[in-house]
């Protein structure tokens, strides 16, 4: 099979109408299928990666539970947005687990460099 | 070169603001849906996108919204058909949302 | 003449499916190729059979159903979003032991995958979002 380079920047906080997990469902199709995927969390997207979620307070499966199984499937990088994070308080330490912490000339340039963007 | 796509009408999203940090000057811009409304003369919209970038605003959108006449002359008004001419001259579509 | 793929991930009535809808047209129209519609998210209630719409709207399904058929398109309907959103075919309905399809003909539930190819093959991809 052909490979290319798809972007996925996902903007929306975790438990927004699905768009999160749509996201991710789609970035692990991609990547399992053998394409080049980056994840880029930016906004409320940023949100998504907060450690201690819990999904089962409100009868619901913990989507974030998914985040450190992306490297199995061949995610290349997960970032994360810089002045996102600093703009909600957040640090790195915040996080569960280890990511880029990135600023927007690096979302500009994989935007740039992919072959498709989709934005979530 | 990239055809950026922005269908809220929101000029303070995520989603706008990602938009514009990640333009070059050799991208374009399309409103679209509530989007439209950023093309409005008094929209600060315009000012805050790297010169260079060419900007386009979907005019059926625009007539459904009664705002035919209020537009920036920074904007190129399209149909559809242009839109899809605008999608092939660009490498990709970024649809903002 | 070049071919798109479409994502349509908004319900008929949003804004989004319209758009999507508006845009189908006008690359047919032009003389391009419709790779494949992909239909996401809430998009899949565009593939619902049941859905009733009042005599001097657009009703989007049916819509889509005519471009579909006039114009021999893959229409695919993601699978997991529609199952969760009551949208079967017959072959899930009696999976399911569900009272028959909800689906319009003309469109076929599939995987992501699809996605992934169409984003391999066509020459643009476009998404339309709520």
């Amino acid at each position: 099979m052909t490979s290319k380079k798809f972007l996925f920047v996902s903007t929306r906080a975790p438990w927004q109408q699905g768009h999160a997990a749509a996201c991710a469902d789609a970035l692990m199709t991609h990547a399992v299928f053998e394409q080049e995927t980056w994840l880029f969390l930016t906004g409320d997207g940023v949100l998504q990666l907060l450690d201690k979620q819990d999904g089962s307070a409100i009868g619901q499966k913990t989507m974030a539970k998914l985040f450190p199984a992306l490297e199995v499937y061949g995610v290349r990088e997960v970032l994360v947005d810089m002045e996102s994070l600093e703009s909600r308080g957040l640090v790195e330490a915040d996080l569960m687990m280890k990511v880029t912490i990135a600023g927007k000339d690096r979302m500009k340039a994989l935007i740039h460099e992919c072959d498709q963007v989709l934005v979530f | 070169m990239i055809l950026n796509t922005i269908n809220k009408s929101d000029i303070s999203s995520t989603s706008l603001l990602a938009c514009l940090a990640t333009m070059t000057n050799e991208d374009a811009l399309l409103l679209l849906e509530d989007g439209v409304y950023a093309a409005q003369s008094a929209s600060v919209l315009p000012s805050m996108i790297p010169a260079g970038v060419t900007l386009h605003v979907l005019q059926e959108d625009l007539a459904a919204r009664g705002i035919s006449d209020r537009i920036s002359p920074d904007f190129i008004r399209v149909d559809y058909r242009e839109f899809v001419s605008l999608a092939l001259q660009c490498d990709k579509i970024v649809s903002w949302n | 003449m070049s071919s798109f793929c479409l994502i349509i991930q908004g319900a008929p009535s949003s804004s989004a499916s319209l758009s999507a809808l508006n845009f189908a047209k006008a690359v047919i129209g032009s003389g391009h190729q419709i790779h494949r519609l992909f239909f996401f998210q809430d998009g899949v209630l565009n593939a619902c059979a049941n859905i009733v719409a009042p005599q001097d709207e657009l009703h989007l399904p049916k819509a889509w159903q005519q471009l579909i058929r006039s114009n021999a398109l893959d229409a695919v309907v993601c699978a997991t979003s529609a199952l969760k959103r009551g949208i079967v075919d017959k072959t899930e309905s009696d999976r399911y032991e569900l009272g028959g399809s909800t689906m319009l003909e003309g469109f076929t539930l599939s995987g992501l995958g699809q996605l992934v190819e169409a984003g391999l093959e066509a020459d643009r991809v476009i998404n339309f979002a709520p």
